[in-house]
Parts: structure tokens; sequence; C-alpha cells
């Protein structure tokens, strides 16, 4: 039977008047690294939030290694990393105040990780964690979660501000440990990129709604994009086929689709020569998913199939 | 739950501004006044209010980003409010501390008579011997009050501007059993036994509180 790690149950959670997560149900195998994806305000902070059990659901309830969030045991809130948007140490504490922290805390703290991140990036121990840049900031945070050995990592925007050799430093590392402790993770990220190297599956969150959770290569496997001239008459497609998104610009319509193998090959024997079927990145199937608002994209859907 | 030197250490920074501000204005106020203190003085009733006050502010900070990453590190909801209460006793003990030694050593009587040629300097130490811990209880019972109403206030509850109108009414109650000099003994025992029911209940209430507060 797989292990949940990772478990929340019709999680919503409201501000005022405003859904910020709407009924959101989820389950992550022990081992997982999940790429969380969706665009501003689309639900992703607070989901991780709520997991850390920072705040109070308005409906549902979620766990994390079977303890609920909102009271978790002694033995499973150290074994959490968790790295938001909204921490930050205090400005005047310096890199050892926050190592000797997290290591008070952390039973198994990898100090000789934490020194070597934190001698790649040139830095001394004793900066004080306001004197350092946006970058070096985010570095030492995630250095610190990392050397803390967690079981679980909750990482919101881990590498927004890293310059691009860091942000791969990071990933690595990243990749490195989830690999060798079989740590569960949950990246939230807008740079889809560099998470899809190191990612199982993807979660897209939209309106605080979760719209698709599924291993990364199901996904690559089942998402097409179909381009054909605007010229092209309508074209109807079996209802297996799930139309994802669209659009239509200097001449040429694009459609991405969701299909399995044998939907593939039919779909590639009524286009024909008309169209040119393709794979997608992530970052493609992604924008497919949530460029779009749901009217907005259905009005395209429209425009594109006439 | 276990005290953490290295959590303490944040926490005590926190409030630092406000010992620092509170020792030398503490101190000098003994040194330098020439009548005897009691228990009435109101000028030190109003260090005691600010002191506490501030104590509260500067630890309850519940919005700010450092408040979010302590409690992201792995510690404990009861670890984290132990520790807090800790320090408060930390930073009330460093400036109370050091103002009742002044009285009590004697080097306030010493500097009375030495500068100021006080007349009352013989009597200065014996009478003034308990004022320091009626100070003491003065922090006790506003601390965590005071702690409990800045949580409160700050979280999505009904009810917190019901909390502030509490401890005002608290502060105003002190205010006026300091107005009268002498209490029968049966009402100085039923105030005892109030402040420490008071103090007790602010505790439970702030811990439950902390378990289940929301970080911003």
């Amino acid at each position: 039977m797989s292990e949940f790690v990772i478990n929340t149950k019709n999680l919503t959670r409201d501000y005022g008047e405003n859904r910020a997560l709407d009924n959101v149900n989820l389950e992550i195998e022990k081992g997982r690294v999940v790429a969380l994806l969706g665009p501003n305000g689309a639900g992703k902070t607070t989901f991780l939030r709520l997991l850390m059990g920072l705040i109070e659901p308005t409906e549902g309830e979620s766990f994390i290694l079977r303890s609920p969030s909102r009271n978790m045991a002694e033995s499973v809130v150290s074994k959490i990393g968790y790295m938001g948007d909204t921490d930050e140490p205090p400005r005047w504490s310096t890199i050892r105040d926050l190592m000797k922290l997290q290591a008070a805390v952390s039973g198994d703290f990898d100090r000789d990780f934490f020194m070597r991140s934190v001698e790649k990036r040139e830095l001394s121990v004793k900066r004080s964690y306001g004197s350092l840049s946006k970058g070096q900031k985010k570095w030492i945070r995630a250095g610190l979660v990392l050397a803390g050995k967690p079981a679980v990592l909750l990482l919101d925007e881990p590498a927004e501000g890293l310059d691009p050799s860091a942000r791969q430093d990071l990933y690595d590392e990243l990749r490195d440990y989830v690999t060798d402790k079989e740590a569960t993770a949950i990246v939230a990220t807008h740079i889809i990129s560099d998470i899809e190297r190191i990612a199982d599956d993807a979660a897209v969150i939209d309106h605080g709604r979760l719209i698709t959770y599924a291993e990364l290569e199901d996904l690559r496997e089942q998402v097409r994009e179909i381009q054909m001239s605007e010229m092209e008459k309508v074209i109807d497609f079996p209802n297996e086929i799930e139309i994802l998104g669209g659009k239509s610009s200097g001449g040429t319509k694009l459609l991405w689709v969701r299909c399995r193998e044998q939907e593939r090959q039919k779909l590639e024997k009524l286009l024909g020569q008309k169209a040119t079927i393709r794979t997608v990145s992530l970052e493609t199937f992604y924008l497919a998913l949530t460029e779009h608002n749901s009217n907005k994209r259905d009005a395209e859907l429209k425009e594109i199939k006439k | 739950m276990k005290i953490r030197i290295s959590l303490l250490k944040i926490l005590f920074r926190q409030t630092l501004p406000a010992t620092l501000i509170a020792l030398p204005v503490g101190c000098f106020y003994v040194l330098l006044t020439k009548q005897v203190l009691s228990w009435r003085n109101p000028w030190m009733a109003l260090f005691v209010l600010v002191h506490s006050i501030a104590i509260a502010v500067m630890s309850g900070r519940y919005r700010s980003k450092t408040f979010a990453f302590l409690y992201t590190r792995g510690f404990t909801r009861d670890e984290l409010w132990c520790n807090k209460m800790l320090n408060t006793t930390f930073s009330v003990l460093t400036v109370w501390l050091p103002v009742a030694l002044i009285i009590w050593l004697p080097i306030r009587s010493a500097v009375q008579d030495k500068l100021f040629v006080s007349p009352y300097f013989p009597i200065m130490m014996m009478r003034e011997a308990s004022v320091p811990w009626v100070w003491l209880g003065g922090y006790a019972i506003l601390l965590p009050l005071f702690h409990y109403v800045w949580i409160r206030r700050a979280q999505p509850l009904r009810g917190g501007s019901g909390v502030i109108l509490l401890a005002i009414s608290v502060v105003i109650v002190i205010g006026i059993l300091m107005l009268f000099r002498r209490h029968p003994l049966w009402f100085r025992f039923l105030i005892y036994v109030l402040s420490t029911v008071m103090i007790a209940a602010s505790l439970i209430a702030g811990r439950i509180l902390h378990r289940n507060l929301e970080v911003q």
C-alpha cells in the first residue's frame, strides 16, 4: 500500500469573501517531488501555509506524516523543512546565529553541509542576515532547510532572486537531497524549466482550485500541441481527446490537447497532413492550463474551432 | 518543552530596545528620587505599565517576517510559548534586579546621603525594602495579560476590542486601588487571591491561544 506523506481533504481557505483555496484534495506519496504551479494569486502560498499549519483552514483538513497540520506532533514538526515567501530571520542575526537556531531544533543538523554551502557563495558566518543580497538570503535559508535534513520539504519560490548559476546549484542540491534521503517535497515556483529537471509530479492550481495533479512523465506523454493553418476547416475531435487550451496568431492555430497513446494515433490519422503534432514542455502545458481564465479560454476555443 | 538558548537569544534581542531604555530610566529614577519610595509611587507604576506594554508588543509582532520564520523552524507551539515566557521573565529581571539591588544594597541611601544630603537616608532602605516586590507583582499581573491581549487582537477572531477593554479595565482598577493608602486585611487577601487567579487565567488562556494562533 502506498504511504501518503502529505494528504489534504477538501482543503479550503477564505480571506473574508475571497476564496483563496477551494476544496483541494491531494495525496502525495513518499519520495515524490511535486512542482506546485500556478499564476500569482492562484493559492500556492496559501496551500503551503495551510500544510505547515500556519493558518487555519476554513473547511477541510490536511496531514503531514499522518499528523494534522494544525496540531502537529513534536516528532513531526521538526521533520518539516519550510521556506516561505513571508518568513525571514531578523536582520541583525548572523549566519552563525541562524545555524545554531536550526541545529537546536533539527537533531541531525548537517553543519558540514551548511558550512560548505556558505563557503560556496564566499560568505562568512559572521555576516549579518540583513547585510546579504536578496539572492544570498535565499541561498542561506535554503541551506538551513536542507542542512536540517527534513523528511518533508515545503518550498515557496526557493530560487526567486537567485542568479542562474545559484539557481542551478540550488536545484542540484535539492535533487541530490531528495534522492539520497527519499524526502518528499512540494516546490511552488514560476521558473518551470528549473523544476522540470527535478520534479516527479506537477500540481497546477488556478483560482484556488487544483486543476491537475499528475506525473510529469504522463503529462509529457499525454499532452500534445497541434499546429495548423487558420484556413483549416473545423475539426471534430473525438470526445476522448481533452482540449486544454489554444491560441491563434499569425495565420496559425495552436491547440493543446490531452490524450492517451491510442487516441493520439487516432488524432494523427484524423489530422493527416493538415497539422503538425508535437510533444510539449511543462511550461507550455502550464501556460495552456492557466494562461487564460476559463471564460476567455472557452471563448477562444470556440473561435478556433470555427 | 525544552529551553532553547539560541531561540531565547533571538527573543531576548527582540525585546532588547525596551530593556535598554528601561534599565537606565529605572536605575536613575531610583537613585535620584529624593522622596521615600512607596508602592503607591505613580511614576514607578507608570514605568512598570509602559515597560510591560513594550515587552508584550515587541515580543508579539505576529505579522512580522521574523515571527513567521521562528514559527517555521520546527519548534512546537508549546516550545515557542515556553521560551517566550522565559524571555519575558529575563527581560523583566534584567531591569528589575538592578533597580531592586540599588535599593537593597543600599546604593540608593548612600547616594541620597552623600550627593543630596537627604534627611530620609537612614530610613530609606528599611521602608523601601518591600517596594521592589510590589513592582515585580505588577509585572506578574500585567505581562501575562498583555501577552494574551496582544496575541488575541492580532488574530482573525471576534472580540478583539473586548480584550483590549479588559486590559484597560485591569489597569484602571489597579490605579484606583493605588489611590487608597491602607486596605483592610481581608481586602488585601482578596486582592492577592484575585491577582493569582488572573495571572493563572491569563497564562492558561495565552498558552491555549498560542497553540492555535495564525501566523501571517
